[in-house]
């Protein structure tokens, strides 16, 4: 909005006409309420005054004509709204009379203490009726001493009025008076400043529009006038600089035609640039390209890869289940199924529980797997017509991290149908081949002891002798044979007996007692100190074990004799056989216990009256199968050989009781 | 039958009187007749098995007080176990006794037997 001087130039004036008159009647105003003011507190004054001379010892009693005094004071002053007085009673100020509208409000005692102390105090407050009032508060004095103190408030609302009236018609006059002075002034700014500046403005217009020849015919001597004459000079140079500017403007045109065609060129480099830059970008997307190739090579491979591990799991003939560590099936393969027939849905570790019902507890084992972080393995279970054995092992990364567990089932049935048949070859063949040596055994045994009076050819004895001492040792063969067998397998089941170890050596050595006075040798038994020697054992076996370590002894012995000897080594009862032999040759010691080993020989002789070979070898097993050991302590050639084995000892509890 | 035989000479031999038979059947017959003190008895028999024989004797109340002695070359723990628990007094390898061994083994089997 475009607004002339002039207007601008009123509104000014009228401004600061306005704020002179506004501050004028405000001092006015302020000088005349504090005039009124003090009126109003002379008058209050007053009335206290007269209130304090009134008040005598008699009111303070009975307050009865005092309260009249008082209404009667209060019709009287209007402007008066409340008289209150107070008595004071040891020390405390007791309410005597209270008129007035706002009793309620008599709370001061702040104040009320103060007047009682001799300060009187005046304060503007507003009633709760909104009209401004002063308090008053001062001390009442009775017959010469403060006897209590006086409420009055007197209402300054005749007051606010009347100024604000005076107020009023001030600011009236001020703005009549701004009013005339702003048309007067109007019209002379009019003609001395407006109608020249207009007609400036009207020639600056033309000189706009280029014509410069436009005059100004101002006539005045005043600043006006002058303006016009600078401006007329200001006109002739402005056409002088434009002519100047036009040829300039010529010569910069040429300046830029040729900048122009720098930029130009300059564009066009970069122009070949950019091209330079998306040949590079074009490149880097080829790259792109490749490494996207590479890694879809790779991830074929990785898939390929995946696929081989599962072809892989798929052709294990063993059912595979991992499961992770909460025990969710991740993956399961065909065998599984095979094995243990279909489910409804995935295979779950319950569903799997179920199949194997009460014969093994998978969950179970699954826990302990994850608590040990060991491999479990079950040799055995039974389903049905079916054997599978069972491992549940920790999968681990890095060889630390638990990540999985899996569970492998084999199907053993085969294996144990072929165990079966091999323990029935076992049974069959031990009857087989002993029962035909049984009879020959018995037979030439029988013709020896029955009939050999009436064999009078020396040499059919002997054949009769040879073939009795064949079948001898082939039964002896035969038996080590199984039993070296079923020893092997595990098949041979152990007794746990309680066995009086020193009764069995007695036994031992009264059977071979013929033996051993037909080759003039002693036996001889150190018995423990203490009583009976008592350890946990197969009888049966662990007199196989004596008679193999005594007739050893007898055999290999010409001279002397065989002793054998019983004592208890902490938990273990420990038998030692020593004979005095021809003793085994050092190359030979640490041979002893191998299968078909004889003693006195090298791989390639054997001495066929010897036995198998394989009479401490089964010894050995004999006695580790009872949970002893069985060593050669010492042996030197010529002067004899030490055996001795262990057997576990008997617990004294378990004895006594 | 040549090793029944050879058993029947060894312990007529010693002067024990003995009734030997070739079959199970054959044998859970004779006993009614022969009232034997002892019975020998194999476990692998043409006809029935030994155990089953055994398991028969000791059903009966006729022959249930017969001490009976397995001697066989069968040596399976299993049958082992199950003469003993029908009550069968011994159980004997033949191929690991010589004939005098045999009869030493019989002669305390029947003094065990009898008391």
């Amino acid at each position: 909005m475009k607004l002339s001087i002039l207007v601008k130039l009123m509104g000014v004036v009228g401004l600061v006409a306005l704020l002179v008159g506004g501050v004028g009647s405000f001092l006015v105003a302020r000088e005349q309420s504090k005039l009124f003011d003090k009126l109003y507190m002379d008058k209050t004054q007053a009335l206290v005054l007269s209130l304090d001379a009134s008040v005598t010892e008699k009111d303070l009693e009975d307050p009865e004509d005092l309260r009249a005094g008082i209404y009667k004071l209060l019709l009287l002053n209007p402007d008066v709204l409340e008289i209150s007085i107070f008595k004071s009673n040891a020390g405390k100020l007791e309410k005597l009379v209270s008129t007035g509208l706002s009793d309620a409000e008599h709370d001061d005692n702040q104040q009320n203490s103060e007047a009682f102390a001799g300060n009187k105090s005046v304060n503007h407050k507003e009633t709760h009726d909104g009209i401004l009032a002063l308090d008053l508060f001062a001390p009442l004095h009775v017959s010469g001493r403060v006897a209590g103190t006086y409420n009055v408030v007197v209402s300054l609302k005749d007051l606010v009025d009347s100024q604000f009236k005076q107020t009023r018609d001030l600011m009236l006059l001020m703005i009549g008076a701004v009013a005339l002075f702003v048309i007067g002034m109007s019209s002379l700014v009019k003609t001395v400043i407006s109608n020249p500046l207009r007609k400036l403005i009207e020639t600056t217009i033309e000189v706009e529009k280029g014509n410069f020849d436009g005059k100004i015919e101002v006539k005045g001597k005043d600043e006006i006038g002058d303006l016009a004459v600078a401006f007329s000079q200001m006109a002739k140079k402005l056409k002088h600089s434009y002519s100047e500017l036009e040829k300039r403007v010529q010569e910069k045109t040429v300046e830029l035609s040729t900048a122009l065609k720098t930029t130009q060129n300059q564009n066009k480099t970069l122009e070949e640039n950019k091209a330079a830059m998306l040949n590079l970008l074009e490149d880097e997307k080829e790259l792109e390209e490749t490494l996207e190739k590479r890694v879809l090579g790779r991830t074929k491979e990785v898939v390929e890869e995946k696929a081989k591990l599962l072809g892989s799991i798929e052709a294990i003939v063993r059912a595979y289940v991992l499961l992770d560590l909460q025990g969710q099936i991740i993956l399961v393969n065909k065998k599984l199924t095979q094995f243990l027939g279909g489910v409804d849905g995935d295979w779950t570790l319950d569903k799997l529980q179920q199949k194997l019902g009460s014969v093994f507890d998978i969950k179970k084992a699954f826990a302990n797997c994850l608590k040990e972080k060991n491999t479990f393995y079950v040799k055995e279970i039974n389903l049905g017509a079916k054997f599978f054995d069972l491992y549940v092992a920790p999968v681990f990364v890095n060889e630390t991290e638990l990540v999985d567990v899996l569970i492998l089932m084999g199907d053993i049935t085969e294996e144990k149908v072929l165990d079966r048949s091999k323990d029935e070859f076992f049974s069959i063949a031990s009857h087989e081949l002993r029962t035909p040596l049984t009879a020959i055994r018995g037979n030439t045994d029988l013709i020896l002891q029955f009939y050999g009076d009436q064999i009078k050819d020396p040499q059919f004895k002997e054949m009769i002798d040879d073939v009795h001492e064949s079948s001898v040792r082939l039964i002896d063969i035969v038996n080590d044979f199984l039993d070296m067998s079923r020893l092997e397998i595990g098949k041979m089941e152990f007794k746990k007996e309680n066995l009086d170890m020193g009764l069995i050596v007695a036994e031992m050595l009264k059977e071979y007692q013929v033996t051993g006075s037909r080759k003039k040798l002693s036996l001889e038994f150190v018995k423990p100190k203490g009583g009976a020697v008592w350890a946990v054992g197969d009888k049966d076996r662990v007199k196989q074990v004596l008679v193999n370590l005594i007739g050893n002894g007898l055999k290999f012995t010409e001279e002397g004799g065989v002793t054998i000897s019983l004592s208890t080594e902490g938990n273990m009862v420990k038998v030692c056989v020593e004979d005095t032999g021809r003793g085994i040759p050092k190359e030979n010691q640490s041979l002893l216990f191998r299968k078909f080993q004889q003693a006195g020989s090298s791989l390639f002789t054997r001495d066929t009256t010897k036995g198998t070979g394989l009479g401490l070898y089964i010894s050995k097993l004999l006695i580790e199968g009872m949970g002893g050991k069985i060593e050669l302590v010492r042996s030197e050639e010529g002067k004899g050989t030490v055996f001795a084995f262990t057997l576990p000892g008997v617990d004294k509890k378990i004895r006594t009781s | 039958m040549f090793v029944g035989r050879t058993f029947e000479r060894i312990f007529s031999l010693n002067k024990y009187e003995v009734v030997l038979v070739g079959t199970g059947k054959e044998g859970l017959e004779q006993v009614r007749t022969a009232r034997p003190d002892l019975i020998m008895l194999d476990i692998l028999l043409p006809d029935i098995d030994g155990i089953e024989v055994l398991r028969r004797l000791k059903g009966d109340v006729a022959t249930s007080k017969i001490p009976v002695v397995i001697v066989t070359n069968s040596a399976e723990e299993k049958q082992v176990k199950q003469a003993r628990s029908l009550g069968a007094v011994d159980y004997l390898l033949k191929a690991e006794y010589t004939p005098d061994q045999l009869v030493e083994k019989i002669k305390r089997c029947l003094q065990t037997g009898k008391s």
